[in-house]
C-alpha cells in the first residue's frame, strides 16, 4: 500500500518534469522580459544615470515625435504593399505550376522562387545593394536601358518601392509554396465535379480552386503581416532609413532610440507599440477571416 | 448531327486558346526566373572575374578565365572562419535546446493529465505573440546584469523556447494512436519510458521538420546578434557580412562580394539535393523565419 502512494505521488509529479524547463525559458525570455517592458516604458533611462520614473510621459511623447509617426506610416505603407504582393504573385505562380508541366520545369520554378527565402537578410541586403549600385550595378543598369528609374536607393519616391521590390523577392518563395500547398490539397473530385458540372478555366478558378484556397491566403496574409510589420535588415543595412526618414522602419527606430541613443523609456514604448500594433491587426485579420475564408 | 459537327470544330479551337495561353503564362513565368536569378547570378560570375573584367559596363556575362583569388584574400582579411563556428554552434545548440524543450513539454501537453493542464499551455501558446522586439530591452538589461553581452548565450538560451514549436509537437503527439502507450502502460512503462520508447520515435518527422525550420531561423537571425554581438570574432555570418558595408570602401567592394558568395554557394548546394524536403518543412510548419 505505501508503495503504491508514493508511485502515485510520483506520477502526480511527472508533468512537472516534463514542463519545467519549458515554464522556466518562458518565464525567463518571455513573461518576464513582457513585463519588464511595459514597466521600463514608465522610467527615463539611459542606462548610466539614475532611472526617473515619469509615469505615462513616454506615451505622451510617441504621439507628438514626427519622426516615430512617419516610421509607423512608411511601416504600414510597407505591410500593405507586401500583402498584396505576396498573396497576389505567390497564388500567380502556385497556380502556374499548378499546370500540366514538366517535372523538370516545376522543379526549376521552384529551386529559382524558393531560394532567396533560404538566405540571410544580410546576405540578399548585399546582394541588392551591389545590384544596384548607382556605378556598376547590373540591375540597375538594365533598368536603365529599360527605361526605369535608376540609382533608386537614393531617390525618396524609390527607395520604398525598391526595397518592395526586393522583400517580394526575397519571402515571395514562402507564400508561393505555402498557396501551391493549399491547392494541391483541394480533393480531386471535387474539381472533376465542377468540370462535370462545365466549368473550366476561370469559373473553375473563381467557384472552386479559389474558395477552397483561402485558408492557404489567409494564412499567409497573416504571416506576412506579421513579417513585414517587424521588417529591419533591409532598410539598416541598404537605406540606414534614407533618404529624410523615407524607409525608416518602426523597428529600425526603435533599434535607433534604444541602442543607439540609449533612451531606454522611449525605446520601451516603441516597443510596446509594435506588440499592440501587431496584435490587434493580427485579432482584426482573425475576426474578418470568418467572412471570407472557406470553414473559418 | 449538326451537335456533333459542332462539338468537332470547337473542340480543337478551345484547345489551341489554351495552348496558347500556357505558352504565354510559360513565357511570363521565364520572364520573372531571370529576373529573380540575375543579381545572385551576377555576384558570383563577378567574384570569380579577374580585374579587368569585372564591373565593365555593359556587364559582361561569361568570363574569360577564372580568378579566385578575390575568396582567398577576403579569407584571410575577414574572420569568415570563426564567424561560421559561431554561427553553427549558436544554431546548433538553440535548435537542439528547443527541440528538447518543446518536445518535453508537448507530450506532458498531450498525454498527461494535471490540473490547469488547458490554460498553461493557452499561456504559453499566447507567447506566440510576444515578438523578438518587445522583449529585446528588457533581456538586453538583463543579460547586461549577469555579464552575458557579447556572449553567445544571449544568442542561444531566448532562442530555446518556442511557443509554436511545443503546438506543433503536440499537435504531431496526439495525432499517434493512444492504444500504443495504454499497451505499454499495462506493461508498466513510465511516463519518461512511454516517451522516449514510443513518442519520440514515431515522431521523427516532425521533430526533424521542426528542427530544419528552427536551424534556418536562428543561421539567418540578424536583430538580436546585432544588438547583443560587438566583437567581430564573436559575430555570426549574417552580422558580420553585414559589418562590411560600412567599414569597406568601394575598393573592396569584391571582397565583400566574395564574402557573400561564400555564404551562398554551400547554401545553393544544400538546397539544390535537399529542395523536396525543405519545402515541405517549412509548408508543413508554415514558419516564416
Amino acid at each position: 500500500m505505501p508503495l503504491r502512494k508514493a508511485k502515485q505521488k510520483q506520477e502526480r509529479f511527472t508533468p512537472f518534469l516534463f514542463l519545467s524547463p519549458a515554464i522556466l525559458f518562458f518565464c525567463c525570455f518571455i513573461l518576464f522580459p513582457l513585463i519588464g517592458a511595459f514597466g521600463y516604458s514608465l522610467i527615463t533611462w539611459d542606462f548610466f544615470t539614475k532611472p526617473k520614473y515619469v509615469g505615462l510621459d513616454n506615451y505622451g511623447k510617441l504621439f507628438k515625435d514626427p519622426i516615430a509617426l512617419e516610421a509607423i506610416k512608411n511601416t504600414f505603407i510597407f505591410t500593405l504593399a507586401s500583402i498584396v504582393t505576396h498573396v497576389g504573385l505567390g497564388l500567380i505562380l502556385a497556380l502556374a505550376v499548378n499546370r500540366k508541366i514538366s517535372k523538370f520545369f516545376s522543379y526549376i520554378i521552384r529551386t529559382v522562387f524558393f531560394f532567396p527565402f533560404l538566405l540571410s537578410w544580410a546576405a540578399a541586403s548585399l546582394i541588392w545593394n551591389f545590384g544596384l549600385d548607382p556605378t556598376f550595378g547590373v540591375i540597375d543598369h538594365y533598368a536603365g536601358k529599360l527605361g526605369f528609374p535608376q540609382a533608386t536607393l537614393l531617390s525618396s519616391t524609390w527607395a520604398m518601392p525598391t526595397l518592395i521590390m526586393i522583400d517580394l523577392w526575397k519571402t515571395l518563395g514562402f507564400a508561393f509554396i505555402v498557396i501551391l500547398a493549399g491547392i494541391q490539397a483541394i480533393p480531386n473530385d471535387v474539381n472533376e465535379a465542377a468540370r462535370v458540372d462545365g466549368a473550366s478555366g476561370w469559373r473553375l478558378f473563381w467557384s472552386v480552386t479559389f474558395p477552397l484556397c483561402t485558408p492557404a491566403i489567409f494564412f499567409v496574409s497573416v504571416t506576412a503581416f506579421i513579417g513585414a510589420f517587424q521588417i529591419f535588415e533591409p532598410m539598416y543595412i541598404m537605406t540606414r532609413g534614407g533618404p529624410d526618414h523615407t524607409t525608416l522602419s518602426i523597428v529600425q527606430y526603435l533599434h535607433m532610440t534604444a541602442f543607439r541613443n540609449f533612451d531606454i523609456g522611449y525605446g520601451a514604448v516603441i516597443s510596446v507599440a509594435i506588440f499592440l500594433i501587431v496584435l490587434i491587426v493580427t485579432l482584426v485579420q482573425f475576426r474578418l477571416a470568418k467572412r471570407w475564408v472557406y470553414e473559418a | 448531327m449538326s451537335q456533333s459537327i459542332n462539338m468537332k470544330v470547337k473542340k480543337p479551337r478551345r484547345n489551341y486558346r489554351a495552348e496558347i495561353s500556357s505558352q504565354i503564362a510559360n513565357l511570363v513565368i521565364i520572364v520573372f526566373a531571370i529576373f529573380w536569378i540575375l543579381p545572385i547570378a551576377w555576384l558570383l560570375l563577378t567574384s570569380v572575374q579577374s580585374r579587368e573584367e569585372r564591373f565593365v559596363i555593359p556587364p559582361k556575362w561569361i568570363p574569360s578565365s577564372l580568378d579566385f583569388s578575390s575568396y582567398k584574400r577576403a579569407w584571410e582579411l575577414f574572420p569568415i572562419a570563426e564567424q561560421f563556428l559561431n554561427s553553427l554552434k549558436v544554431t546548433l545548440i538553440s535548435t537542439i535546446g528547443a527541440l528538447v524543450i518543446s518536445s518535453l513539454a508537448a507530450y506532458a501537453f498531450a498525454r498527461l493529465q494535471f490540473f490547469g493542464r488547458e490554460t498553461l499551455f493557452i499561456i504559453l501558446l499566447a507567447g506566440l505573440m510576444v515578438p523578438p522586439q518587445l522583449t529585446v530591452i528588457p533581456s538586453f538589461i538583463a543579460f547586461r546584469k549577469v555579464g552575458l553581452i557579447d556572449n553567445h548565450a544571449a544568442l542561444f538560451l531566448p532562442a530555446m523556447i518556442t511557443p509554436l514549436g511545443i503546438f506543433l509537437l503536440r499537435q504531431f503527439f496526439r495525432s499517434i494512436p493512444k492504444e500504443l502507450d495504454e499497451s505499454a502502460k499495462i506493461d508498466g512503462a513510465g511516463a519518461f519510458r512511454i516517451f522516449f520508447r514510443i513518442i519520440l520515435p514515431l515522431s521523427k518527422p516532425a521533430i526533424a521538420a521542426l528542427g530544419v525550420v528552427l536551424f534556418i531561423a536562428s543561421w539567418n537571425d540578424f536583430f538580436w546578434p546585432n544588438i547583443f554581438i560587438s566583437t567581430s570574432t564573436k559575430m555570426t555570418l549574417p552580422v558580420g557580412i553585414a559589418s562590411l558595408v560600412g567599414t569597406s570602401g568601394n575598393t573592396n567592394v569584391i571582397l565583400v562580394m566574395a564574402s557573400v558568395g561564400m555564404q551562398i554557394v554551400p547554401l545553393l548546394l544544400i538546397f539544390l539535393f535537399t529542395q523536396r524536403f525543405l519545402i515541405q518543412s517549412i509548408a508543413t510548419t508554415g514558419i516564416r523565419g
